[in-house]
């Protein structure tokens, strides 16, 4: 039989799936985010890094290359003066070092500083052609010519590598100062964004796994009350087969006995009654499983007819009184009570279950009290027996459907719980509300409360 | 012709066990739930005990328990007729020392011949 239940649990979990996976993929995508912002600050720092310290290192060389070609210049000066040996040994020095320092500059930069470099030593080399002619018109002893030569072939090369030395050098402080501007600005903006980054990302992380937790918890959650729905099932169907066996006992032996001995017509009537007896429990609980099947699946509804309740409960109370007579019937029937509208049968059902449930609860016997009692909008019917009582926690659970099941050997009452599950639902069907109490000891009193639906006529008292 | 306390608190299996009974010449005594059983055993001391498990006050299982701890009792023979002989129902029976069990629901010719084997073993 199904219920309601399961397919709440179900609906549970899916939302609790869907929370799940939704919070995961936030999770996810927040550590990425942020693995990304860290990946492209470092990114970001270390190229503006590399840059700044790139052109602080080509400046250098550039300023390598200038002290050189003036060193150069000196030297030729020196050696004009004094055109020793040694002097003409550093102004050789000298060139090498223009070109080695040039050299530099093309091997460490990029495409305009080799281009550059390619220009430079083009022009030292007319320089060196120069130098050279220097040198001989100074060995020739011509000190005149070797001087025009430094003035009107030499010092225009000179010149024109230190302009553009000159100008490639402040095209590269330029460039370094920006590198660094730049770095600063990265620097300052991680400075204040990374906090504020990282303070939203870490929130977000918290947000999402505060709802993965929660997700985790009603999952649990549901996977208990799953485990313990099954295991009520399996109780349930425990004590149904025990229910169903004991009546198939009955009807096997005696429809054995009847097959296969001889007996007299007045015994074959006697086993017959047995019988005929257990078949008709065997069909109550049928009737009462199927009841339950299909007023828990909203399949059932109730006539609107009016109805003597004061009637229904005499009625009830005379056929126990035949059966049970350990237990005198004592009624309080409210005369006020008028005509309502409601479901013969069903309040016959309420009313049947309520007692016989009284009935077994007091096994020592004792009175069963039933009333009614009219207010101004309910009506409201109490059956009180002095039987052993409910514990409080089971005041509630004795209206749930595998409340009385128990597979313990010490099997206090018979039944499969289904009487008060029953009244339940049919007063839940009519708009009412039912509840116990109960006093260890002292019996309980089960309350059905009905809203006033009055029919045209009023009721007679029954008797 | 054996004594035989039988303990079952259905009244329609009581009377079923009394029916399909008389055509031995057993001695039989009903009750119907272990205290009584337990009462009916030590004034009877019957040759043989046939209880339900599941009843109220006191179960099958108890009585057993009870009857093996009395030095007079041992050695009586009991027997579980139930409803409930899932696998682990049967482990319990011989937890507690059962000589036999009778699943529900029984024809009266297998509790007779359950009986039989019983008095046989004794």
């Amino acid at each position: 039989m199904e219920t309601a239940e399961p397919q709440t649990d179900q609906l549970r979990g899916v939302t609790s799936n869907r929370a799940t996976r939704a919070a995961s993929l936030g999770v996810a995508g927040v550590v990425v985010c942020l693995a990304a912002f860290s990946i492209f600050a470092s990114y970001a720092t270390q190229t503006q890094v590399d840059r700044a310290r790139l052109s602080a290192s080509l400046l250098r060389n550039y300023e390598h290359a200038t002290m050189a070609i003036r060193a150069a210049e000196a030297s030729e000066l020196e050696y004009l003066i004094e055109p020793s040996p040694e002097h003409r040994v550093e102004l050789s020095e000298s060139n090498q070092a223009i070109n080695a320092a040039v050299s530099e500059v093309a091997a460490r930069g990029g495409k305009d500083d080799a281009r550059l470099a390619t220009d430079i030593l083009a022009l030292h080399d007319q320089y060196l052609v120069a130098s050279a002619r220097l040198v001989a018109a100074m060995a020739a002893g011509d000190e005149v010519e070797a001087r025009r030569i430094d003035e009107d072939e030499g010092d225009p090369f000179v010149h024109a590598m230190d302009d553009q030395i000159t100008a490639a050098t402040n095209g590269r402080a330029a460039d370094a100062e920006a590198a660094f501007v730049a770095l600063q600005n990265t620097a300052r903006w991680i400075l204040i964004e990374s906090p504020v980054v990282f303070a939203i990302g870490f929130g977000l992380l918290f947000g999402l796994w505060r709802i993965l937790e929660q997700s985790h918890r009603a999952a649990r959650e549901t996977y208990r009350e799953i485990e313990q729905l099954s295991r009520l099932r399996s109780e349930f169907v425990s004590i149904v087969s025990h229910e169903f066996r004991t009546p198939l006992t009955g009807i096997q032996g005696f429809s054995e006995m009847m097959r296969d001995e001889d007996m007299t017509m007045p015994q074959v009537r006697e086993y017959a009654g047995d019988i005929n007896k257990d078949a008709r429990r065997l069909a109550r609980l049928i009737t009462d499983m199927l009841d339950l099947d299909r007023m828990e699946s909203g399949r059932m509804t109730l006539n609107s007819e009016p109805v003597d309740l004061n009637l229904i409960v005499a009625e009830t109370a005379a056929q126990f009184r035949l059966s049970a007579a350990d237990h005198p019937i004592e009624l309080e029937l409210d005369s006020r009570l008028p005509m309502l509208m409601g479901d013969s049968d069903r309040l016959t059902q309420v009313v049947t279950n309520l007692v016989s449930n009284a009935i077994k609860y007091s096994p020592s016997g004792g009175a069963v009290e039933l009333r009614t009692k009219r207010t101004e909008r309910t009506v409201t019917l109490t059956v009180r027996d002095h039987g052993m009582g409910i514990e409080p926690d089971q005041l509630e659970k004795i209206f749930e459907r595998y409340s009385r099941v128990q597979t313990t050997e010490t099997r206090a009452i018979s039944g499969t719980g289904l009487g008060l599950p029953i009244v339940r639902l049919i007063v839940q069907l009519c708009d009412g509300k039912v509840w116990a109490t109960s006093e260890a000891g002292q019996g309980s009193v089960l309350h059905v409360q009905l809203p006033l639906r009055e029919a045209a006529v009023a009721a007679p008292l029954a008797a | 012709m054996a004594r035989i306390v039988f303990c079952e608190d259905e009244e329609q299996i009581r009377n079923l066990i009394e029916v399909a009974m008389r055509s031995t010449a057993h001695t039989i005594e009903m009750t119907e739930n272990g205290r009584e059983a337990l009462v009916a055993i030590e004034r009877l001391a019957p040759d043989i005990i046939v209880t339900d498990v599941a009843m109220p006050e006191m179960g099958g299982f108890a009585l057993a328990d009870a009857v093996h701890a009395k030095p007079s009792l041992q050695g009586i023979p009991i027997m579980f007729v139930t409803a409930s002989v899932q696998r682990g129902d049967v482990a319990k029976f011989t937890e507690h020392g059962a000589a036999g069990y009778l699943a529900k629901p029984f024809s009266p010719k297998a509790l007779r011949e359950k009986i039989d084997e019983l008095i046989a073993g004794l």
